[in-house]
């Protein structure tokens, strides 16, 4: 039932408390001398040149559309994983019929998966 | 009890969406998005949906956003003000599309006579399927109980959604391919 | 317990209820913030014996002061956040990294459900039916971290390893994740109860369960180790290369957050692949008699502490990996393997008899 979620939420509570208290009292006894070249980023030791909000390589980005889909996948994998060794009891087909579901299920993927290997999307330096 | 938090959660779910709109700086709207989300999974969890509300945090707070973040990153060269031209006729579909979702709601919460009732049938959404499955009953929510419907009663979406994967992995990698002419 | 303040006896258990999750909730992040002070300290000692030099003796005998002599230091620091800095969010950061961190263990059964004196007594702060998914999950929520303290400092450093971390950490999360399933698979369920009793039953833990369980072992120790951003996996902080990556423009106790998030990570992810893999309390059986029951938390506590002295041994062993190599290591090497082995898995699990060891029902 629900309440068993409520212990979660108390624990998150006690964290986030700890969390915060420990920046407050930093933050209180913490010693506070700014200076402009204290202040500013690092960079070596030299001045600071421009901002570091620029563009990035686009591999960041698609490494994590290639994370969020096949996150998917894994997910789809949990009630499966689950349920396949219970499946068992009802008769042999069931548990068959399963394993012949997440093979087709898998089997895209990996075509999808070969794609992006053939066309070098993962390699780094491409 | 689960009235009150009901009630707390759906509130800060609304605030935090509330801000998420207002907000100018693309950062803080999807910081609130993830707040929203957090309080969506809660609120599965009040309706006894339990694998929902952990699938909701790991695919939309710990994926999808993620995601948007380097989304928001990559595009975050001085966020040009839109021009009135654009805004001007940004205005009005912004408000076609609020009105038609808002209408679609009611429909869906309140099963309009003379519409068909979007309850019934295998046509639904996988993820429509997984929230209507079985929620009420003394087992919902149980992962098994999501698998068993899943893997049978919506089979069909479940092996196109591999399909959809797939057409995405494509996609990505074709977006993201570095033009053999500017190499 | 019937009429207590006037209160009927379901109210009253409710408040019990809620009073002992408080308490456990409460020893259960403070034991964690404490094993990561003496993890710092069991680490240069280790490693300085490791470099045939002593580590830290100075603080109290054997240097057991240590911790708390740098907690002091570390409160008293200034903190600095730098000029171009988004201020909000350069403080939301090491929250985000830290609280995720702490709450994952809620839902780790240290040890079997029990009967103190005819009091149930268990060992976790919650049990839920979808333990496994909802650890998965937080500890992805945690990632947020770590791109948000890159991109708020604004500084090339900071931005560049806190893109590096991240893309890191989503690459290793599904291997990790594969692998996981392998556990699952054979448990047949998501509660790590289930999943430990189930090793405990069977009397043999998942690693041995040869070849599969061994293999998905071995690959969610590796992502395991690349989650937490350890060497030989810690290009996020590469200190040579990066600056200090995306923590380079943190001081004082926002920067120690950062710390202790990457050192309660360790633990959870150890804790994790004890369950998962090692079977939890194993080979104590979970219907003991009480006293040796009460030996379950010692076990795995062992064992948590074993996956700790390994990391630093990695450490000490093994120089960094190039950023394409890691990448490559994560894609082409970890997901098609647990991939291909979950699959196995499946298949054995799948045509197992009926009625026979292992997989009885």
């Amino acid at each position: 039932m629900a309440f068993d979620f409520v212990p979660i939420l108390i624990q998150a509570l006690v964290a986030i408390i700890i969390a915060v208290g420990v920046i407050v009292i930093a933050h209180l006894i913490g010693s506070r001398n700014p200076t402009p070249a204290k202040l500013a980023p690092y960079e070596c030791g030299m001045s600071p040149v421009g901002q570091a909000w620029r563009r990035f390589p686009i591999k960041f980005f698609l490494t994590a559309m290639l994370f969020v889909l096949f996150d998917i996948e894994v997910i789809f994998f949990v009630p499966w994983a689950a349920v396949l060794r219970h499946l068992r009891a009802g008769g042999s087909e069931y548990v068959l019929f399963a394993l012949g579901e997440m093979a087709v299920f898998v089997g895209f993927l990996a075509l999808g998966y070969v794609y992006i290997l053939k066309k070098r999307a993962l390699e780094w330096e491409a | 009890m689960e009235f009150l938090i009901f009630s707390a959660v759906a509130a800060i779910a609304i605030a935090a969406g509330l801000l998420m709109v207002l907000q100018r700086n693309a950062m803080y709207s999807a910081l609130f998005l993830v707040v929203v989300f957090f309080c969506l999974a809660v609120i599965y969890i009040l309706l006894g949906a339990y694998f929902l509300a952990v699938v909701q945090v790991a695919v939309y707070a710990g994926a999808i956003m993620v995601l948007m973040l380097f989304v928001i990153m990559l595009l975050n060269v001085a966020w040009p003000e839109p021009d009135d031209r654009v805004l001007g006729l940004l205005r009005p579909l912004g408000a076609t599309a609020a009105v038609t979702f808002a209408m679609l709601m009611a429909w869906a919460l309140a099963g309009t006579p003379g519409l068909p009732s979007p309850l019934p049938g295998t046509s639904l959404p996988v993820g429509a399927a997984m929230t209507l499955g079985r929620v009420g009953e003394a087992q919902a929510g149980h992962v098994q109980e999501v698998a068993v419907t899943l893997f049978s009663k919506y089979l069909l979406p479940f092996e196109l959604v591999s399909i959809l994967l797939l057409a995405a992995i494509l996609g990505a990698s074709v977006l993201a391919r570095k033009r053999p002419d500017h190499a | 317990m019937n009429g207590i303040f006037g209160l009927d006896g379901r109210t009253w258990d409710i408040i019990l209820a809620i009073i002992t999750a408080s308490i456990k909730a409460f020893v259960i992040v403070n034991g964690l913030l404490l094993a990561f002070a003496y993890m710092t300290l069991s680490e240069r000692k280790v490693l300085g014996r490791m470099q045939a030099r002593y580590g830290p003796n100075r603080a109290g005998p054997w240097g057991i002061l240590q911790p708390i002599a740098d907690g002091i230091k570390l409160a008293f620091k200034e903190d600095v956040t730098p000029r171009q800095a988004n201020r909000w969010i350069h403080l939301l950061a090491p929250c985000l990294a830290l609280v995720p961190a702490l709450i994952i263990f809620a839902v780790i059964p240290l040890g079997p459900e029990m009967e103190v004196f005819g009091v149930p007594w268990t060992w976790h702060v919650a049990r839920v039916n979808v333990a496994y998914l909802y650890a998965a999950a937080i500890a992805s929520v945690g990632v947020y971290g770590i791109v948000l303290a890159g991109w708020a400092s604004n500084s090339k450093y900071a931005l560049l390893g806190g893109l590096r971390a991240s893309a890191q950490v989503i690459s290793y999360e599904l291997a990790q994740g594969l692998a996981a399933m392998t556990a699952i698979v054979m448990a047949g369920s998501l509660d790590l109860y289930e999943i430990v009793n189930q090793q405990v039953a069977s009397g043999l833990p998942y690693a041995l369960y040869l070849p599969f369980g061994l293999v998905a072992f071995v690959v969610y120790v590796i992502a395991g180790v690349a989650e937490a951003n350890r060497a030989p996996f810690d290009l996020a902080e590469a200190e040579g290369e990066l600056g200090a990556g995306f923590h380079t423009e943190y001081s004082g106790f926002k920067w120690s957050m950062f710390f202790m998030a990457e050192y309660v990570n360790m633990i959870n992810i150890s804790a994790l692949a004890s369950v998962l893999f090692l079977g939890g309390w194993w080979p104590i059986p979970t219907d003991a008699p009480g006293v040796v029951q009460a030996l379950g938390p010692v076990v795995f506590l062992v064992k948590i502490a074993l996956f700790m002295f390994m990391f630093i041994w990695l450490r000490a062993t093994l120089p960094r990996l190039r950023f394409d190599r890691l990448m490559s290591l994560g894609w082409k090497v970890l997901l098609p393997v647990a991939l291909v082995n979950l699959i196995g898995t499946a298949t054995v699990v799948a045509l197992w008899p009926l009625g026979t060891w292992p997989f009885a029902n």
